[in-house]
């Protein structure tokens, strides 16, 4: 570990945490998915589960990475490389779960279900999923040439994309918080504000690292990670919540 | 969400049909089932029958008179479908 995560240690601990426990609640929400999309076929629900499983992966392979650079496994140099490669990797996950979000709710709100547009839908989706994994080898394959030059351009490469990757981001959270808005306007549903909710925050969370992005700011990106944690602690609220109406129909039998 | 009225699906009539049942103290007479699951004779005979076969639901005759029962499977499938509901209602949709 080196002086400067010394430093930092107890926030990217922090941040750790908070990456490990979202990553978990991400892939709970698309294991659920799955399983009713089994009972139910409903094809948004595919949508729902692929985009969790993306957003998932992505922040449990980013908090290991993390946790590999602040304990000091392996060498420093081949640490950040693998920091810089994974973050860039998150961050392209991210855009194809949240793209995949925003054609799932767009899909689910507007379309009559027809196979064939669900098929081209989930290709595009793929497609997304495809690019992200290519362009996270093309970073890989930039890591392998070393030294300290290339490894300043791929930090500022890795920035570029993070930099991006928020903007595509807010721009398609910013679609799912506005069908999730309709949505529960229209049904009032107590379930439906949970979900309203967690993308509402994990939205503003990407707004605020964005800003965090741009002035590299540790702060802000910490509170950053800080409320996009809240969006999952309410999702995960969502979760708990609709077990116990479960249960409550079961009992009532 | 704006979404045209859409006719039920087959897992939904089950459901509705189940949870008629349950609300009957998990045994109802036909006539009971048709009204409370908004269902036509033959629509409700042709659902009642695929739910005995797929034992959710079980047939029998007291009296002269025919009643179905919510089976074991019936009832842990219910509220699966319950839980189901209320998984996808939080992301507006309904099945």
């Amino acid at each position: 570990m080196n002086s400067k995560n010394m430093a930092y240690f107890p926030f990217l601990d922090l941040t750790i945490t908070f990456d490990l426990l979202s990553g978990i609640v991400a892939l709970l929400v698309s294991y659920y998915a799955f399983r009713y999309n089994r009972l139910l076929e409903n094809s948004t629900l595919k949508f729902i589960s692929f985009g969790f499983m993306l957003l998932g992966l992505g922040l449990l392979a980013e908090s290991f990475v993390e946790a590999l650079v602040i304990f000091g496994i392996g060498d420093i140099f081949t640490a950040r490389i693998l920091a810089i490669s994974t973050s860039s990797l998150y961050h392209l996950l991210q855009i194809a779960a949240y793209f995949v979000f925003a054609i799932g709710y767009i899909r689910g709100a507007y379309s009559s279900s027809s196979s064939s547009k669900a098929a081209s839908e989930s290709t595009s989706g793929s497609q997304g999923a495809v690019g992200a994994t290519a362009s996270a080898s093309a970073v890989l394959v930039l890591v392998s040439s070393s030294g300290l030059r290339r490894l300043q351009q791929m930090a500022e490469l890795s920035r570029a994309v993070s930099l991006v990757s928020e903007i595509l981001t807010v721009v398609f959270l910013s679609m799912v918080v506005f069908q999730g808005t309709l949505i529960h306007a229209q049904s009032r549903n107590r379930l439906a504000l949970f979900v309203l909710l967690s993308f509402v925050l994990i939205l503003v969370a990407h707004l605020v690292f964005l800003g965090a992005d741009a002035f590299s700011s540790l702060t802000w990106s910490l509170v950053a990670g800080g409320i996009q944690f809240a969006g999952f602690l309410s999702l995960l609220i969502f979760l708990l919540w609709r077990s116990r109406i479960g249960s409550a129909g079961k009992a009532a039998q | 969400m704006v979404q045209p009225e859409k006719p039920r699906s087959k897992i939904r009539i089950y459901m509705d049909i189940l949870q008629a049942i349950r609300d009957d103290g998990g045994v109802a007479k036909p006539t009971h089932i048709l009204q409370k699951a908004n269902l036509s004779h033959d629509r409700l005979t042709k659902h009642l029958g695929e739910l005995v076969d797929k034992k959710l639901v079980s047939e029998n005759q007291e009296n002269g008179n025919r009643y179905y029962t919510l089976t074991e499977n019936g009832i842990k499938f219910l509220a699966e479908l319950e839980k189901a509901e209320s998984f996808v209602a939080g992301f507006g949709l309904a099945f």
